[in-house]
């Protein structure tokens, strides 16, 4: 026994040696770098969680997306919309309506020229003027590292032609360029954004917040408030925004008072999270849309087919008890608050029994009463293809299943990665196709329709409707905003009639705050979440 | 014995080369225009329209249209001095993303896999010198209860205990060891079940072989056999365990790394998954077997020295 107890004694000592060793090896082997980075952090986290309860304004936001990088051209809509760093030069409001921000105005020369007037005494943060050399270099500069908005903007160059105009040339007409100047990754930024090489220092810009620090070992940005802000300063001292990848931890980081405030929240989770005395769940509408698109080469060539299918679909039940509440049922394509938006228009029927006659009309019948129509023979029975990223879309897929059913339709769900949809639906084996888009990533009337409705990019799934293309050139030509929206209507009366795609819900976001922040404003035209700077938060 | 390591370092190199093909031909033919992936995931994302100007743009620039053994060859010759591509998703080079990542992957790893060893060791040692004793039952249900429980659901348990209820320990974040807690010991449970149950095996081997008998008859006390014959033939097996628990830390942390934000090397991994970031993905598969690799190479030599039998090719090879 007492032998024993040695043997044991004797273990323990040679592994606590072991462990000893082992974690000295562990702290040994950082480097000097990452040592001070992670004390670095360490500071950070203990600042942050003493600053919140000294109630000194400091936000604390659970972020969706790892941060690893931090370029604001390609970034942008994190240091643009979630870091409040950079502005662009034409605003929105809640209308999505175009409102002067850096730029005060702005007109069009001929149909490839337009000139901008900037806002006098505007300062980037490292001090420097915000003049017409800074932000036509700054456009030039995007264009040139991110070549997609060359293709959306059009714009060939940007120079400047005074001390506060610029003149940016299009390659082809844009009737939109101003529209397009909202968009996140053309946000104007200083020279110092990057080094003598090109490489990133951090992005300098006019907002009301500044980049303090970036550590990207832990991906957890700082910034704090711009006091020199050429508008109202913003509330807040300062703002960690860390990335969290995954939606639980988000959750639970928000219940357990870690993080004041996050999106996407899990579906499951909404109602409980909202029942917590020191958790507010807020729902709203973005400006994305749940789609359904149709192949008209197979199935659903029949108009009376489409407009049966969407009819069938019980969207307020898909709404409430799919989304939890996140997303509202679509009436149109697009949100009623868009200033271009047919309010007139009420896609969101739903009509089992006129669904059903719109079935019969079209040949579609069960005669074997086995459940599933059939025509010449032929079962009524697709694939519903649709794509994980967005967790709402293999839900949607499945309730339609059981939706469609109801009106006589097989319906097999196939749910993939985003960059597989092409390939299968290239070779043509899907029925519906369900995807969530942004309707207004510019704050376009056109952009969206002529994505989604011209026949080059209809006729792969086998419609061509040469009014859409007539209409479309027509609203592209357009300068004057109120025609370009008139156009627009008329577009959206066309698609919601023939509806080659039909629209499902809105894209709802829940947003998690703790009870101790106030004041917060939605933002309709951000793409997650975009706060106001008179936010505030209570001790 | 200079003969054996050089041996094992050429078949380590190779295997890593093999590892690097087979994953970058794998990652290659997942589904996909790679173009398209690029695209929605660094310069527009998914809920807008994909045009086919920038997808040609996109192939040219990061050279996507050469065949893929082409696209091979240039990736290993670039990977062997040093630049291992750039990230797809965040533009930034994949080896300094990696380096990163590195030290807080070991933090978490070598402290977690230290303390399973201190715990499960002794205890192994122990129940096999008192099998079916009380304790070798007690061990025996906790290390199966331990064994089957996913590191995904302890790791949600914890945090709903000591985080969301008693408000005792951080969810996130780092810099502090109360950080650590939590996903330390999501990780721990799962290493103990494995190594005691190694231990135990290998030490009631060692009790019951005839030179323990002959070590006694020939006067030896109980302690002296079994500090003298029986530890050091224990050794090897609870090494080599060792060393897979250790060459496991690199890329066995992923969920808890994920759940925990914790800045390592399998939460990147699971991030450029996520993303289909497959420079990325590449990089971190290599880095986790290289870890695997130089920890077998480790275990390999330790063992030699300890037993004579491996390094002479009569035991294991």
């Amino acid at each position: 026994m007492r032998l024993n107890k040695k043997i044991s004694k004797g273990i323990a000592i040679a592994s606590l040696v072991t462990i000893s060793g082992g974690f000295l090896a562990a702290c040994g082997g950082t480097t000097g770098e990452n040592k001070d980075t992670t004390a670095s952090q360490g500071n950070q986290t203990t600042t942050t969680a003493a600053s919140a309860s000294a109630g000194d304004k400091t936000l604390r936001i659970g972020e969706l997306w790892a941060i690893d990088n931090i370029d604001p051209v390609s970034d942008g809509t994190l240091i643009k919309e979630k870091a409040c760093v950079t502005e662009v030069l034409c605003e929105v409001n809640d209308k999505f309506e175009l409102q002067p921000s850096l730029a005060t105005k702005w007109e069009n020369k001929d149909e490839n020229t337009w000139v901008f007037t900037l806002k006098e005494g505007v300062k980037f943060h490292d001090g420097t003027d915000m003049d017409a050399e800074a932000v036509a270099w700054s456009i030039n500069n995007a264009l040139e590292k991110n070549p997609t908005l060359v293709t959306s903007t059009k714009i060939a160059k940007a120079e400047a032609t005074g001390a506060n105009e610029v003149t940016i040339t299009t390659e082809t007409p844009n009737a939109e360029l101003p529209e397009f100047m909202h968009l996140a990754n053309m946000s104007i930024i200083g020279k110092g954004t990057y080094d003598s090489s090109g490489n990133l220092v951090k992005p300098i810009g006019t907002g009301p917040f500044k980049v303090e620090e970036f550590n990207s070992s832990t991906g957890v940005l700082t910034i704090v408030r711009n006091d020199d802000y050429h508008s109202t300063p913003a509330s807040l001292a300062k703002v960690t925004i860390s990335g969290m990848t995954d939606s639980n931890t988000r959750a639970m980081a928000l219940e357990a008072g870690e993080i004041d405030f996050t999106c996407d929240l899990p579906f499951n989770e909404l109602t409980r999270l909202d029942e917590l005395d020191n958790v507010r769940v807020e729902k709203y509408d973005t400006a994305r849309i749940y789609t359904c698109q149709f192949n008209c080469k197979g199935l659903f060539g029949d108009k009376k087919v489409r407009q049966a299918t969407s009819l069938a679909m019980d969207r307020q039940t898909i709404s409430d008890k799919v989304l939890n509440g996140a997303g509202t049922p679509a009436k149109n394509i697009f949100t009623e608050n868009m200033a271009w938006c047919d309010t007139s228009i009420d896609g969101s029927k739903f009509d089992l029994e006129q669904a059903k006659k719109l079935m019969e009309e079209a040949g579609w019948v069960d005669s074997n009463g086995d459940g599933i129509r059939e025509k010449d023979g032929q079962d009524f029975e697709f694939t519903a293809i649709t794509y994980t990223e967005r967790p709402g879309l293999p839900l949607i897929a499945e309730a339609l299943q059981s939706q469609l059913k109801e009106l006589g339709m097989k319906v097999n769900v196939s749910t993939m990665d985003n960059a597989a949809i092409e390939e299968r639906k290239e070779k043509g084996e899907w029925g519906i196709y369900l995807a969530g888009m942004a309707t207004a990533m510019a704050p376009s009337s056109i952009y969206y329709l002529n994505n989604n409705y011209s026949s080059e990019k209809t006729e792969p799934i086998g419609y061509v409707n040469e009014e859409f293309d007539k209409l479309l050139a027509e609203g592209q030509k357009a300068f004057d905003t109120e025609t370009r929206y008139e156009v627009s209507k008329k577009i959206q009366k066309l698609a919601m009639e023939e509806l080659p795609i039909a629209y499902i819900c809105n894209y709802g976001v829940a947003y998690g705050f703790s009870e101790k922040v106030q004041n917060f404003k939605f933002n309709p035209t951000a793409h997650d979440y975009m706060w106001n700077t008179d936010i505030t938060i209570t001790d | 014995m200079a003969q054996f390591i050089i041996k094992r370092i050429i078949y380590g190199i190779i295997v890593i080369i093999g590892v690097s093909f087979l994953s970058f031909i794998v990652l290659s033919l997942a589904p996909g225009d790679d173009a398209v992936t690029i695209l929605t995931h660094t310069f527009i994302g998914f809920d807008d329209q994909i045009y086919q100007q920038d997808v040609n743009t996109v192939t040219n620039l990061y050279s996507l249209d050469r065949p893929l053994v082409m696209q091979y060859g240039s990736w290993l010759g670039n990977a062997i001095k040093g630049d291992w591509g750039v990230s797809y998703v965040h533009n930034l080079p994949v080896w300094q993303m990696i380096l990163g990542k590195i030290p807080y992957t070991l933090t978490l790893g070598i402290t977690a896999f230290g303390i399973a060893f201190v715990i499960s060791v002794p205890i192994g040692l122990y129940v096999a010198t008192h099998r079916n004793g009380v304790v070798d039952h007690v061990s025996r249900i906790i290390t199966i209860f331990f064994g089957s429980i996913p590191s995904f659901w302890l790791a949600l348990v914890l945090i709903l205990i000591f985080s969301v209820k008693l408000h005792w320990l951080p969810i996130t974040g780092m810099g502090s060891v109360r950080h650590v807690i939590l996903p330390c010991v999501t990780l721990m449970v799962g290493m103990i079940p494995s190594t005691l149950r190694i231990t135990r095996s290998s030490m009631s081997e060692v009790m019951g072989q005839d030179y323990m008998v002959t070590a006694k008859s020939k006067g030896l006390t109980e302690r002296q056999s079994v500090y003298r014959h029986a530890l050091v033939n224990t050794l090897p097996p609870v090494i080599t365990m060792a060393g897979l628990e250790v060459g496991h830390i690199l890329g066995g942390s992923v969920i808890v790394e994920t759940i925990f934000v914790w800045p390592g090397i399998g939460k990147l991994l699971y991030d450029s998954i996520i993303s289909k970031d497959y420079p990325m993905m590449q990089g971190c598969i290599v880095t986790i077997a290289i870890g695997y690799i130089v920890s077998m190479l480790v275990v390999d030599i330790v063992t030699a020295a300890i037993d004579p039998r491996i390094r002479l090719g009569g035991g294991r090879n």
